[in-house]
């Protein structure tokens, strides 16, 4: 699990986009988790 | 060599019935969702909670029923991802009545519509994540992907088995979101969009041919380079925000899609399949002009034979009534599947005539008698 798990993810844009990328693990780098998180949130919210 | 004959005849009747020519026999089509896991021994918490339950449930199913092709294998409900990203009130597991329901809900205010057309990232993040799990943690979201990830696995796998091992005929893998259920199924709501269909229907619009122009053209592009024979078909879509559209809205905001998209099938040989629930009937003029063996439609409420002879050139799946599988007898079934069949004529594909999802809705002896008759019933 991330270091930071039990922070509160933060709804700001850029910043808290990339900050909840960049705690993603699984990537090689921040464009891939940005783009992942970028398709996964849409999904989900369709669900 | 392995004998992938089931396939075949499968394939071939399936094709058949899109392209209205006579056929051996009808094509059985499921429209069953969770009372697959209701006609099981374990609870629909139990199942959908446990992939291993889950794959044994579907499994179980198809080899009781024998379906040709199937909508949903076990993988509409990933109620592990939605759960992990903490709880909300959005889907719920209700044990008393043995359902999963679905709150009509707003993540979207009428005011969003122009960041949605700026920046899609950006207003997903701040406005739809933000009001779906508004305490989420990075423990969670991380623990989310993780059970995402899980879930794409259950679903390689699941599918998998059904290709190799019952020989179905998988059903569309390309999913073509009619850009007006954007806002009517997940953002806006029922209600959120009921009214801005009055407040600021040229918003509506603005926003839906963004969606076409961004998103389903690029879709639509890649799906006519695709060699999708082995499915059922090359794309489907599902109707659901027609149900509050009258014909003028219709026109305005669903049809341009849709007939986008079929022109472009039509001139590079591809088809496509809609799932509509509620009813169709009164768009039928709409459809009258589209060419045989382009499209077939999945309907739920209306009447199969009165669709038939409004749009004679179009393939129908449906009409095996719930109020019969839930609570007629299997005498009854078969005499009502045989009327189905002889008079719907070529281009029918049996199925159910609403999404089975409650107990009630079907009995094991009525469905295995209905589907056993269409088996071996001689065209």
């Amino acid at each position: 699990m991330p270091e930071n798990e039990d922070k509160k993810v933060s709804f700001t844009y850029p910043e808290g986009f990339i900050e909840a990328a960049n705690s993603l693990e699984g990537f090689d780098d921040e464009e891939s988790r940005k783009a992942f998180l970028a398709g996964f949130i849409p999904y989900i919210v369709m669900m | 060599m392995e004998d992938r004959s089931l396939f075949l005849e499968r394939k071939t009747i399936i094709n058949n019935a899109f392209a209205c020519r006579k056929n051996t026999r009808v094509p059985i089509f499921s429209n069953f969702w969770t009372w697959k896991m209701l006609d099981s021994e374990y609870s629909l918490r139990e199942t959908l909670e446990n992939y291993d339950i889950l794959f044994r449930v579907v499994c179980d199913f198809q080899e009781r029923y024998q379906f040709d092709s199937l909508f949903d294998l076990g993988t509409r409900n990933p109620v592990r991802v939605t759960k992990a990203l903490g709880d909300n009130e959005f889907h719920k597991i209700d044990d008393a009545t043995e359902s999963i329901y679905v709150l009509d809900h707003e993540i979207m205010s009428e005011d969003d519509y122009d960041l949605f057309i700026k920046d899609k990232t950006e207003f997903y993040w701040t406005k739809a994540f933000a009001r779906y799990c508004p305490d989420l943690t990075i423990g969670q979201l991380d623990n989310a992907i993780r059970e995402y990830r899980d879930f794409q696995k259950f679903s390689a796998g699941i599918a998998k088995k059904f290709v190799e091992d019952y020989q179905c005929v998988p059903a569309p893998i390309n999913y073509l979101k009619q850009p007006f259920e954007y806002f009517f199924t997940s953002l806006r709501g029922m209600k959120g969009c009921a009214l801005d269909l009055r407040r600021k229907k040229d918003k509506v619009i603005e926003a839906c041919r963004h969606i076409y122009e961004t998103m389903t053209l690029p879709l639509l592009k890649r799906v006519i380079q695709q060699d999708n024979s082995g499915f059922m078909c090359d794309m489907y879509t599902a109707f659901l925000g027609h149900s509050i559209l009258n014909t003028k809205q219709f026109g305005d905001i669903y049809w341009p899609v849709l007939k986008g998209c079929m022109d472009m099938f039509e001139q590079n040989g591809k088809q496509l399949l809609i799932q509509s629930e509620s009813t169709l009937l009164r768009f039928a003029d709409f459809f009258k002009d589209v060419p045989v063996g382009l499209l077939a439609i999945e309907i739920e409420q209306d009447d199969i034979f009165e669709m038939r002879k409004a749009l004679p050139q179009i393939c129908f799946l449906g009409g095996m009534p719930t109020y019969l599988l839930g609570r007629g007898t299997p005498e009854q079934c078969v005499d009502y599947t045989k009327k189905l069949i002889d008079g719907m004529g070529n281009g029918f594909i049996l199925s159910q005539d609403k999404m089975i999802s409650y107990r009630k809705d079907c009995k094991r002896e009525n469905l295995l008698a209905s589907n056993n008759f269409a088996r071996e019933y001689k065209l």
